[in-house]
Protein backbone atom coordinates (compact mmCIF):
# COMPACT_ATOMS: atom_id res chain seq x y z
CA UNK A 1 0.00 0.00 0.00
CA UNK A 2 2.71 2.58 1.04
CA UNK A 3 4.31 1.74 -2.06
CA UNK A 4 1.43 2.57 -4.07
CA UNK A 5 1.51 5.98 -2.22
CA UNK A 6 4.70 6.65 -3.07
CA UNK A 7 4.77 5.48 -6.63
CA UNK A 8 1.96 7.91 -6.76
CA UNK A 9 3.82 11.06 -4.87
CA UNK A 10 6.72 10.61 -6.88
CA UNK A 11 4.55 10.66 -10.16
CA UNK A 12 2.88 13.92 -8.84
CA UNK A 13 6.36 15.47 -8.12
CA UNK A 14 7.74 14.38 -11.24
CA UNK A 15 4.63 15.88 -13.21
CA UNK A 16 5.50 19.19 -11.38
CA UNK A 17 8.83 18.83 -12.08
CA UNK A 18 8.44 18.80 -15.63
CA UNK A 19 5.26 21.18 -16.18
CA UNK A 20 8.24 23.48 -14.85
CA UNK A 21 10.60 22.22 -17.59
CA UNK A 22 8.30 22.24 -20.69
CA UNK A 23 7.17 26.44 -19.52
CA UNK A 24 11.24 27.01 -19.63
CA UNK A 25 12.05 24.97 -22.34
CA UNK A 26 9.33 24.13 -24.45
CA UNK A 27 10.21 27.12 -26.97
CA UNK A 28 13.75 27.07 -26.79
CA UNK A 29 13.77 23.48 -27.71
CA UNK A 30 11.16 22.75 -30.26
CA UNK A 31 12.71 26.18 -31.84
CA UNK A 32 16.38 24.36 -31.55
CA UNK A 33 14.42 20.91 -33.17
CA UNK A 34 12.65 22.63 -35.56
CA UNK A 35 15.69 23.92 -36.88
CA UNK A 36 17.77 21.08 -37.34
CA UNK A 37 14.73 18.76 -38.76
CA UNK A 38 13.16 21.78 -40.80
CA UNK A 39 9.88 21.17 -39.70
CA UNK A 40 7.69 22.67 -37.08
CA UNK A 41 5.01 19.65 -36.44
CA UNK A 42 7.97 16.93 -36.71
CA UNK A 43 9.69 19.55 -33.89
CA UNK A 44 6.65 19.50 -31.64
CA UNK A 45 6.10 15.47 -32.01
CA UNK A 46 9.97 15.59 -30.78
CA UNK A 47 9.79 17.87 -28.36
CA UNK A 48 6.84 16.55 -26.43
CA UNK A 49 8.85 13.00 -26.58
CA UNK A 50 12.08 14.35 -25.02
CA UNK A 51 9.61 16.24 -22.30
CA UNK A 52 8.10 12.51 -21.87
CA UNK A 53 11.50 10.84 -21.42
CA UNK A 54 12.20 13.26 -18.53
CA UNK A 55 9.13 12.51 -16.89
CA UNK A 56 9.81 8.95 -17.47
CA UNK A 57 13.06 9.46 -15.43
CA UNK A 58 12.29 11.63 -12.72
CA UNK A 59 9.57 9.43 -11.94
CA UNK A 60 11.97 6.52 -11.37
CA UNK A 61 14.64 8.58 -10.07
CA UNK A 62 13.48 11.71 -8.29
CA UNK A 63 16.58 12.39 -7.03
CA UNK A 64 18.19 12.99 -10.55
CA UNK A 65 19.02 16.83 -12.12
CA UNK A 66 17.91 16.76 -15.40
CA UNK A 67 19.27 19.73 -17.09
CA UNK A 68 18.41 21.90 -20.03
CA UNK A 69 21.81 19.93 -21.25
CA UNK A 70 20.31 16.90 -20.70
CA UNK A 71 17.27 18.25 -22.81
CA UNK A 72 19.40 19.73 -25.76
CA UNK A 73 20.56 16.30 -25.66
CA UNK A 74 17.90 13.91 -25.73
CA UNK A 75 16.58 16.50 -28.24
CA UNK A 76 19.56 16.69 -30.81
CA UNK A 77 19.21 12.50 -30.18
CA UNK A 78 15.64 12.75 -31.16
CA UNK A 79 16.14 14.82 -34.38
CA UNK A 80 19.41 13.17 -35.72
CA UNK A 81 17.53 9.68 -35.23
CA UNK A 82 14.15 11.42 -37.15
CA UNK A 83 16.61 12.80 -40.03
CA UNK A 84 18.23 9.16 -40.07
CA UNK A 85 14.92 7.73 -40.92
CA UNK A 86 13.95 9.95 -42.88
CA UNK A 87 17.01 9.46 -45.13
CA UNK A 88 16.35 5.49 -45.32
CA UNK A 89 12.53 5.33 -45.76
CA UNK A 90 12.87 8.57 -48.51
CA UNK A 91 9.54 8.97 -48.02
CA UNK A 92 10.20 12.61 -48.09
CA UNK A 93 11.57 14.19 -51.44
CA UNK A 94 15.05 15.63 -50.37
CA UNK A 95 14.67 18.93 -52.16
CA UNK A 96 17.12 21.68 -51.83
CA UNK A 97 14.94 24.59 -51.03
CA UNK A 98 13.33 25.21 -47.71
CA UNK A 99 9.44 24.59 -47.13
CA UNK A 100 8.51 27.83 -46.40
CA UNK A 101 5.11 26.74 -44.96
CA UNK A 102 6.97 25.53 -41.75
CA UNK A 103 7.82 29.25 -41.33
CA UNK A 104 5.28 31.92 -39.93
CA UNK A 105 4.96 34.32 -42.57
CA UNK A 106 6.86 36.96 -40.58
CA UNK A 107 10.04 34.56 -40.16
CA UNK A 108 10.30 34.01 -43.72
CA UNK A 109 13.46 36.40 -44.08
CA UNK A 110 16.31 36.15 -46.19
CA UNK A 111 18.01 35.46 -43.51
CA UNK A 112 15.84 32.71 -41.64
CA UNK A 113 15.68 30.93 -45.56
CA UNK A 114 19.19 31.05 -45.65
CA UNK A 115 20.24 28.88 -42.47
CA UNK A 116 17.58 26.95 -43.07
CA UNK A 117 19.09 25.97 -46.94
CA UNK A 118 22.51 25.53 -45.02
CA UNK A 119 21.49 23.54 -42.49
CA UNK A 120 19.52 21.29 -44.42
CA UNK A 121 22.32 20.75 -46.45
CA UNK A 122 24.88 19.89 -43.75
CA UNK A 123 25.52 16.83 -42.08
CA UNK A 124 23.17 16.63 -38.29
CA UNK A 125 26.26 16.23 -36.42
CA UNK A 126 27.73 19.74 -37.64
CA UNK A 127 24.05 21.29 -37.49
CA UNK A 128 23.80 20.61 -33.95
CA UNK A 129 26.98 21.89 -33.34
CA UNK A 130 26.36 25.42 -34.83
CA UNK A 131 22.83 25.43 -33.22
CA UNK A 132 24.23 24.39 -29.80
CA UNK A 133 26.67 27.09 -29.38
CA UNK A 134 25.50 30.28 -31.79
CA UNK A 135 21.74 29.10 -31.69
CA UNK A 136 21.67 28.25 -28.71
CA UNK A 137 24.13 29.72 -26.92
CA UNK A 138 26.53 27.32 -25.16
CA UNK A 139 29.99 27.32 -25.63
CA UNK A 140 32.56 24.86 -27.92
CA UNK A 141 33.06 23.42 -24.31
CA UNK A 142 29.30 22.99 -23.10
CA UNK A 143 28.22 21.81 -26.51
CA UNK A 144 30.95 19.02 -26.81
CA UNK A 145 29.70 18.18 -23.78
CA UNK A 146 25.94 17.86 -24.85
CA UNK A 147 27.25 16.18 -28.06
CA UNK A 148 29.64 13.75 -26.27
CA UNK A 149 32.62 14.94 -28.23
CA UNK A 150 35.87 17.47 -28.01
CA UNK A 151 35.25 21.39 -28.07
CA UNK A 152 37.92 20.99 -31.11
CA UNK A 153 35.76 19.28 -33.03
CA UNK A 154 32.69 21.51 -32.21
CA UNK A 155 34.84 24.05 -33.29
CA UNK A 156 35.60 22.64 -37.07
CA UNK A 157 32.07 21.72 -37.17
CA UNK A 158 31.10 25.26 -36.66
CA UNK A 159 33.29 26.37 -39.46
CA UNK A 160 32.24 23.66 -42.00
CA UNK A 161 28.51 24.86 -41.06
CA UNK A 162 30.09 28.48 -41.32
CA UNK A 163 31.82 27.66 -44.81
CA UNK A 164 27.74 26.12 -46.30
CA UNK A 165 26.11 29.29 -45.28
CA UNK A 166 28.31 31.31 -46.72
CA UNK A 167 27.87 28.94 -50.22
CA UNK A 168 24.26 29.69 -49.53
CA UNK A 169 23.77 33.49 -49.13
CA UNK A 170 26.64 33.55 -52.45
CA UNK A 171 24.72 31.51 -54.20
CA UNK A 172 21.37 33.69 -53.28
CA UNK A 173 22.89 36.48 -54.17
CA UNK A 174 23.70 35.35 -57.41
CA UNK A 175 21.08 34.30 -58.68
CA UNK A 176 18.56 37.41 -57.62
CA UNK B 1 50.10 24.45 -47.06
CA UNK B 2 49.55 20.23 -45.52
CA UNK B 3 46.07 19.12 -44.30
CA UNK B 4 47.26 19.87 -40.54
CA UNK B 5 47.72 23.19 -40.76
CA UNK B 6 44.75 23.20 -43.02
CA UNK B 7 42.49 21.63 -40.51
CA UNK B 8 43.76 23.45 -37.88
CA UNK B 9 42.81 26.42 -39.46
CA UNK B 10 39.32 25.36 -39.59
CA UNK B 11 39.23 25.03 -35.78
CA UNK B 12 40.92 28.68 -35.31
CA UNK B 13 38.35 29.53 -37.95
CA UNK B 14 35.17 27.54 -35.05
CA UNK B 15 36.75 29.44 -32.58
CA UNK B 16 36.19 32.79 -34.30
CA UNK B 17 32.70 32.20 -35.58
CA UNK B 18 32.24 31.61 -31.62
CA UNK B 19 33.66 34.53 -30.76
CA UNK B 20 35.69 32.46 -28.40
CA UNK B 21 39.60 33.03 -29.85
CA UNK B 22 41.95 34.27 -28.13
CA UNK B 23 44.30 37.27 -29.58
CA UNK B 24 46.71 34.63 -29.94
CA UNK B 25 44.60 32.19 -31.90
CA UNK B 26 43.23 35.25 -34.37
CA UNK B 27 47.06 36.21 -35.30
CA UNK B 28 47.95 32.31 -35.65
CA UNK B 29 44.32 32.56 -38.08
CA UNK B 30 45.78 35.53 -39.83
CA UNK B 31 48.82 34.20 -40.68
CA UNK B 32 47.97 30.67 -41.87
CA UNK B 33 45.25 32.66 -44.32
CA UNK B 34 47.75 34.92 -45.59
CA UNK B 35 49.26 32.26 -46.92
CA UNK B 36 46.96 29.48 -47.88
CA UNK B 37 45.10 31.02 -50.89
CA UNK B 38 43.02 27.99 -50.31
CA UNK B 39 41.84 28.77 -46.83
CA UNK B 40 41.42 31.84 -47.40
CA UNK B 41 38.87 31.42 -50.23
CA UNK B 42 36.97 28.77 -48.60
CA UNK B 43 36.52 30.21 -44.95
CA UNK B 44 37.40 33.91 -45.55
CA UNK B 45 38.85 36.63 -43.52
CA UNK B 46 38.34 37.29 -39.83
CA UNK B 47 35.69 39.55 -40.23
CA UNK B 48 33.99 37.59 -43.22
CA UNK B 49 33.40 34.89 -40.68
CA UNK B 50 31.94 36.60 -38.11
CA UNK B 51 29.53 38.64 -40.48
CA UNK B 52 28.61 35.28 -42.26
CA UNK B 53 27.78 33.54 -38.49
CA UNK B 54 25.69 37.29 -37.41
CA UNK B 55 23.18 35.75 -39.13
CA UNK B 56 22.42 33.17 -37.00
CA UNK B 57 21.46 35.28 -34.57
CA UNK B 58 19.28 37.36 -36.54
CA UNK B 59 17.76 34.73 -37.57
CA UNK B 60 17.01 32.99 -34.15
CA UNK B 61 16.05 36.54 -33.09
CA UNK B 62 13.44 37.06 -36.00
CA UNK B 63 12.24 33.72 -35.17
CA UNK B 64 8.36 34.00 -33.25
CA UNK B 65 7.15 30.77 -33.26
CA UNK B 66 5.67 29.81 -29.56
CA UNK B 67 4.93 25.92 -29.37
CA UNK B 68 2.47 24.55 -26.82
CA UNK B 69 3.95 21.21 -25.49
CA UNK B 70 2.33 21.84 -22.35
CA UNK B 71 -0.91 21.84 -24.30
CA UNK B 72 -0.91 18.88 -26.41
CA UNK B 73 1.07 17.00 -23.62
CA UNK B 74 -1.88 17.02 -21.25
CA UNK B 75 -4.88 16.70 -23.49
CA UNK B 76 -2.80 13.77 -24.44
CA UNK B 77 -3.52 15.09 -28.07
CA UNK B 78 -0.28 14.29 -30.51
CA UNK B 79 0.28 15.82 -33.55
CA UNK B 80 0.02 12.41 -35.48
CA UNK B 81 2.98 13.72 -38.19
CA UNK B 82 5.08 10.87 -38.06
CA UNK B 83 2.96 7.82 -38.01
CA UNK B 84 1.05 9.51 -41.28
CA UNK B 85 4.79 10.24 -42.95
CA UNK B 86 5.87 7.08 -42.47
CA UNK B 87 2.59 5.33 -41.90
CA UNK B 88 4.33 3.12 -38.96
CA UNK B 89 0.89 2.00 -36.96
CA UNK B 90 4.02 0.95 -34.35
CA UNK B 91 4.82 4.41 -33.78
CA UNK B 92 1.20 6.11 -33.09
CA UNK B 93 0.53 2.87 -30.34
CA UNK B 94 4.31 3.43 -28.98
CA UNK B 95 2.53 7.07 -28.53
CA UNK B 96 -0.34 6.32 -26.98
CA UNK B 97 0.80 3.53 -25.13
CA UNK B 98 3.60 6.37 -23.99
CA UNK B 99 0.89 9.16 -23.36
CA UNK B 100 -1.49 6.75 -21.57
CA UNK B 101 1.04 6.08 -19.40
CA UNK B 102 1.85 9.67 -18.56
CA UNK B 103 -2.19 10.37 -17.94
CA UNK B 104 -2.79 7.02 -16.02
CA UNK B 105 -0.04 6.94 -13.51
CA UNK B 106 -0.51 10.71 -12.49
CA UNK B 107 -3.86 9.42 -11.20
CA UNK B 108 -2.18 6.26 -9.58
CA UNK B 109 -3.88 3.39 -11.76
CA UNK B 110 -1.49 0.85 -12.79
CA UNK B 111 -3.03 -1.47 -14.66
CA UNK B 112 -5.05 0.19 -17.40
CA UNK B 113 -5.36 -1.04 -20.92
CA UNK B 114 -2.78 0.21 -23.30
CA UNK B 115 -5.57 2.16 -25.74
CA UNK B 116 -7.02 4.68 -24.02
CA UNK B 117 -8.96 7.50 -25.08
CA UNK B 118 -7.81 10.83 -24.94
CA UNK B 119 -10.56 11.87 -23.00
CA UNK B 120 -8.72 10.12 -20.41
CA UNK B 121 -5.44 12.59 -19.62
CA UNK B 122 -4.89 13.21 -16.20
CA UNK B 123 -6.47 16.75 -16.47
CA UNK B 124 -8.83 18.11 -18.88
CA UNK B 125 -7.58 20.78 -21.13
CA UNK B 126 -8.63 24.07 -20.61
CA UNK B 127 -9.23 24.17 -24.54
CA UNK B 128 -11.50 26.70 -25.56
CA UNK B 129 -14.57 25.09 -27.70
CA UNK B 130 -13.40 25.53 -31.08
CA UNK B 131 -10.43 23.85 -30.67
CA UNK B 132 -11.42 20.48 -31.16
CA UNK B 133 -9.33 17.99 -32.69
CA UNK B 134 -11.13 17.82 -36.29
CA UNK B 135 -10.36 21.52 -36.90
CA UNK B 136 -6.90 21.19 -35.97
CA UNK B 137 -6.81 18.53 -38.99
CA UNK B 138 -8.26 20.58 -40.93
CA UNK B 139 -6.09 23.08 -40.09
CA UNK B 140 -3.09 20.88 -41.09
CA UNK B 141 -5.03 19.99 -43.92
CA UNK B 142 -5.39 23.58 -45.04
CA UNK B 143 -1.66 24.74 -44.13
CA UNK B 144 -0.46 21.81 -46.85
CA UNK B 145 -3.28 22.66 -49.66
CA UNK B 146 -3.27 26.29 -49.67
CA UNK B 147 -0.37 28.37 -49.55
CA UNK B 148 -2.19 31.33 -49.28
CA UNK B 149 -0.19 35.35 -50.51
CA UNK B 150 -0.44 37.91 -48.89
CA UNK B 151 -1.23 40.84 -51.42
CA UNK B 152 -1.25 44.62 -49.86
CA UNK B 153 -2.58 47.74 -51.72
CA UNK B 154 -2.19 50.58 -50.17
CA UNK B 155 -4.08 50.00 -46.88
CA UNK B 156 -5.86 47.27 -48.13
CA UNK B 157 -4.64 43.92 -47.31
CA UNK B 158 -5.79 40.93 -49.32
CA UNK B 159 -5.17 37.44 -48.42
CA UNK B 160 -4.92 35.47 -51.02
CA UNK B 161 -5.05 31.41 -50.78
CA UNK B 162 -4.69 29.42 -54.63
CA UNK B 163 -7.86 28.97 -56.23
CA UNK B 164 -7.01 25.23 -56.37
CA UNK B 165 -7.41 24.55 -52.50
CA UNK B 166 -10.27 22.62 -51.28
CA UNK B 167 -12.74 24.77 -50.66
CA UNK B 168 -13.55 24.96 -46.70
CA UNK B 169 -16.51 23.99 -45.75
CA UNK B 170 -17.81 27.23 -44.62
CA UNK B 171 -17.07 29.82 -47.76
CA UNK B 172 -15.25 32.65 -46.76
CA UNK B 173 -17.58 36.16 -46.52
CA UNK B 174 -16.39 37.95 -49.33
CA UNK B 175 -16.18 41.82 -48.34
CA UNK B 176 -15.56 44.55 -50.27
CA UNK B 177 -13.24 46.69 -48.58
CA UNK B 178 -13.87 49.37 -47.09
CA UNK B 179 -10.73 51.48 -46.55
CA UNK B 180 -10.58 53.88 -44.33
CA UNK B 181 -7.49 55.68 -43.86
CA UNK B 182 -7.86 58.05 -40.61
CA UNK B 183 -5.47 61.60 -41.83
CA UNK B 184 -3.36 61.78 -38.81
CA UNK B 185 -2.52 65.82 -39.90
CA UNK B 186 -2.06 68.17 -36.51
CA UNK B 187 -4.21 66.44 -33.92
CA UNK B 188 -3.72 66.21 -30.69
CA UNK B 189 -5.74 63.06 -29.59
CA UNK B 190 -7.49 63.62 -26.10
CA UNK B 191 -5.99 60.80 -23.37
CA UNK B 192 -9.19 59.76 -22.91
CA UNK B 193 -10.32 57.93 -25.88
CA UNK B 194 -11.57 54.28 -24.84
CA UNK B 195 -9.01 52.08 -26.87
CA UNK B 196 -7.75 48.43 -26.91
CA UNK B 197 -4.22 48.25 -26.13
CA UNK B 198 -2.44 45.33 -27.54
CA UNK B 199 -0.05 45.50 -24.96
CA UNK B 200 2.79 43.69 -24.87
CA UNK B 201 2.33 41.39 -28.31
CA UNK B 202 2.97 38.10 -26.38
CA UNK B 203 2.66 35.59 -29.03
CA UNK B 204 2.72 32.52 -26.49
CA UNK B 205 -0.88 32.31 -27.08
CA UNK B 206 -0.87 33.63 -30.48
CA UNK B 207 -0.47 30.36 -32.92
CA UNK B 208 -3.16 27.67 -32.07
CA UNK B 209 -5.77 29.49 -30.51
CA UNK B 210 -9.15 28.87 -31.72
CA UNK B 211 -10.02 31.56 -33.62
CA UNK B 212 -13.46 31.63 -31.42
CA UNK B 213 -10.98 32.87 -28.79
CA UNK B 214 -9.42 35.38 -30.78
CA UNK B 215 -12.57 36.83 -31.93
CA UNK B 216 -12.88 40.11 -30.19
CA UNK B 217 -15.93 42.28 -28.96
CA UNK B 218 -16.81 45.50 -29.86
CA UNK B 219 -15.10 47.67 -27.70
CA UNK B 220 -14.03 50.91 -29.63
CA UNK B 221 -17.18 53.22 -29.17
CA UNK B 222 -16.57 56.14 -31.57
CA UNK B 223 -14.39 58.98 -30.17
CA UNK B 224 -15.92 62.21 -29.03
CA UNK B 225 -14.90 64.63 -31.67
CA UNK B 226 -14.89 67.74 -29.59
CA UNK B 227 -12.84 66.29 -27.25
CA UNK B 228 -9.76 66.35 -30.02
CA UNK B 229 -9.69 69.88 -31.00
CA UNK B 230 -7.53 71.35 -28.93
CA UNK B 231 -4.50 72.71 -30.82
CA UNK B 232 -1.99 74.38 -28.50
CA UNK B 233 0.23 75.59 -30.81
CA UNK B 234 0.28 78.89 -31.97
CA UNK B 235 -1.03 79.15 -35.65
CA UNK B 236 2.26 80.83 -37.43
CA UNK B 237 4.38 77.64 -36.05
CA UNK B 238 5.53 75.35 -39.35
CA UNK B 239 4.55 71.96 -38.73
CA UNK B 240 5.67 68.62 -40.20
CA UNK B 241 3.84 66.23 -39.24
CA UNK B 242 4.82 62.66 -37.88
CA UNK B 243 4.98 60.11 -40.88
CA UNK B 244 6.35 56.25 -41.53
CA UNK B 245 10.00 56.21 -43.26
CA UNK B 246 9.47 54.97 -46.65
CA UNK B 247 5.65 56.69 -46.86
CA UNK B 248 2.63 54.78 -46.17
CA UNK B 249 3.59 51.38 -47.35
CA UNK B 250 6.51 51.28 -44.87
CA UNK B 251 4.20 49.39 -42.59
CA UNK B 252 3.24 46.19 -43.94
CA UNK B 253 1.09 43.83 -41.32
CA UNK B 254 1.99 39.88 -41.83
CA UNK B 255 -0.64 38.74 -40.07
CA UNK B 256 0.28 35.06 -39.20
CA UNK B 257 -1.02 31.64 -41.09
CA UNK B 258 -3.57 30.97 -38.60
CA UNK B 259 -5.51 33.83 -39.87
CA UNK B 260 -5.42 32.27 -43.46
CA UNK B 261 -6.88 29.42 -42.36
CA UNK B 262 -9.37 31.24 -40.14
CA UNK B 263 -10.25 33.52 -43.48
CA UNK B 264 -10.29 36.38 -41.43
CA UNK B 265 -11.07 39.89 -42.20
CA UNK B 266 -11.93 43.21 -41.11
CA UNK B 267 -10.60 46.57 -40.47
CA UNK B 268 -7.49 47.64 -37.89
CA UNK B 269 -7.35 51.23 -36.72
CA UNK B 270 -4.57 52.02 -34.73
CA UNK B 271 -2.92 54.59 -33.44
CA UNK B 272 0.82 54.56 -32.64
CA UNK B 273 2.78 56.86 -30.37
CA UNK B 274 6.16 58.44 -31.67
CA UNK B 275 9.02 59.95 -29.59
CA UNK B 276 10.58 62.78 -30.48
CA UNK B 277 13.04 60.74 -31.96
CA UNK B 278 10.76 58.72 -34.55
CA UNK B 279 10.95 55.79 -32.91
CA UNK B 280 7.56 54.16 -31.78
CA UNK B 281 6.34 53.89 -28.17
CA UNK B 282 3.28 52.26 -27.50
CA UNK B 283 0.71 51.06 -30.11
CA UNK B 284 -2.59 51.21 -29.83
CA UNK B 285 -5.54 49.59 -31.74
CA UNK B 286 -8.66 52.14 -31.64
CA UNK B 287 -11.05 49.99 -33.72
CA UNK B 288 -10.56 46.22 -33.45
CA UNK B 289 -10.84 43.96 -36.53
CA UNK B 290 -12.19 41.40 -34.67
CA UNK B 291 -9.33 39.16 -34.83
CA UNK B 292 -6.77 39.35 -32.68
CA UNK B 293 -4.17 37.88 -34.81
CA UNK B 294 -4.87 40.81 -37.05
CA UNK B 295 -4.68 43.30 -34.75
CA UNK B 296 -1.67 41.96 -33.45
CA UNK B 297 0.24 42.23 -37.08
CA UNK B 298 -1.06 45.66 -37.49
CA UNK B 299 0.56 47.18 -34.52
CA UNK B 300 3.46 44.63 -34.76
CA UNK B 301 4.18 46.62 -38.32
CA UNK B 302 3.37 49.70 -36.59
CA UNK B 303 5.95 49.69 -33.86
CA UNK B 304 8.66 47.85 -36.39
CA UNK B 305 8.44 50.86 -38.74
CA UNK B 306 11.14 54.12 -38.09
CA UNK B 307 8.70 57.15 -38.11
CA UNK B 308 10.39 60.69 -39.01
CA UNK B 309 9.18 63.16 -35.66
CA UNK B 310 6.38 65.80 -35.75
CA UNK B 311 8.28 68.60 -35.94
CA UNK B 312 7.04 72.29 -34.60
CA UNK B 313 9.42 74.92 -36.26
CA UNK B 314 11.82 72.31 -36.44
CA UNK B 315 11.98 71.36 -32.90
CA UNK B 316 10.71 67.68 -33.02
CA UNK B 317 8.09 66.60 -30.40
CA UNK B 318 6.21 63.25 -29.37
CA UNK B 319 3.51 62.83 -31.24
CA UNK B 320 1.32 60.03 -32.35
CA UNK B 321 0.27 58.67 -35.98
CA UNK B 322 -2.84 56.54 -36.99
CA UNK B 323 -4.02 55.17 -39.99
CA UNK B 324 -6.24 51.81 -40.85
CA UNK B 325 -5.51 48.69 -42.55
CA UNK B 326 -8.58 46.35 -44.11
CA UNK B 327 -7.89 42.59 -44.32
CA UNK B 328 -10.08 41.20 -47.20
CA UNK B 329 -10.12 37.15 -48.30
CA UNK B 330 -9.57 36.70 -51.96
CA UNK B 331 -8.65 34.11 -54.37
CA UNK B 332 -5.79 34.33 -56.49
CA UNK B 333 -7.01 35.25 -60.27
Amino acid sequence: MDEVYLRTDHATAAQARVDTMVREYQTKLARYIRRMVGDAEVALDISQDVFLAAYRILKEEPERELTAGWLYRAATNGAISFMRRRKILRMLPLERDVDRSDWRIDERSATSLDLQAALRQLPSDQSAAVLLTSYAGYSSREAAEILGTTADAIRQRVCRAMRMLRTVMTERTKDT
Amino acid sequence: MNATQCSRAEILAGAIALGEASEAQRDAYRRHVAACAGCIAALGGEREIERTMAIVAVARDGESWEPDVLTTLRAGRRTHVRAWRFGAAAIAAAAALALGGYALLTSGARNAPATLPSTVAYRAPAAPAGLTQPKAAAHAQARVAARPRLVVVHNTVTLRRPAAAEAPAQTPARTVAAVRPQPAAGRVHAASRPAVLVAALTPSERDRRSIAALRTVETAPPADPHAESIQLVPSSSVIRDVFPLGGENAIVPRPPAIAYSENASGTTAFEVSVDERGTPVKCTITKASGYLVLDEAVCRAAMHARYSPRTINGRAVASSYSDAFTFRLGDDQ
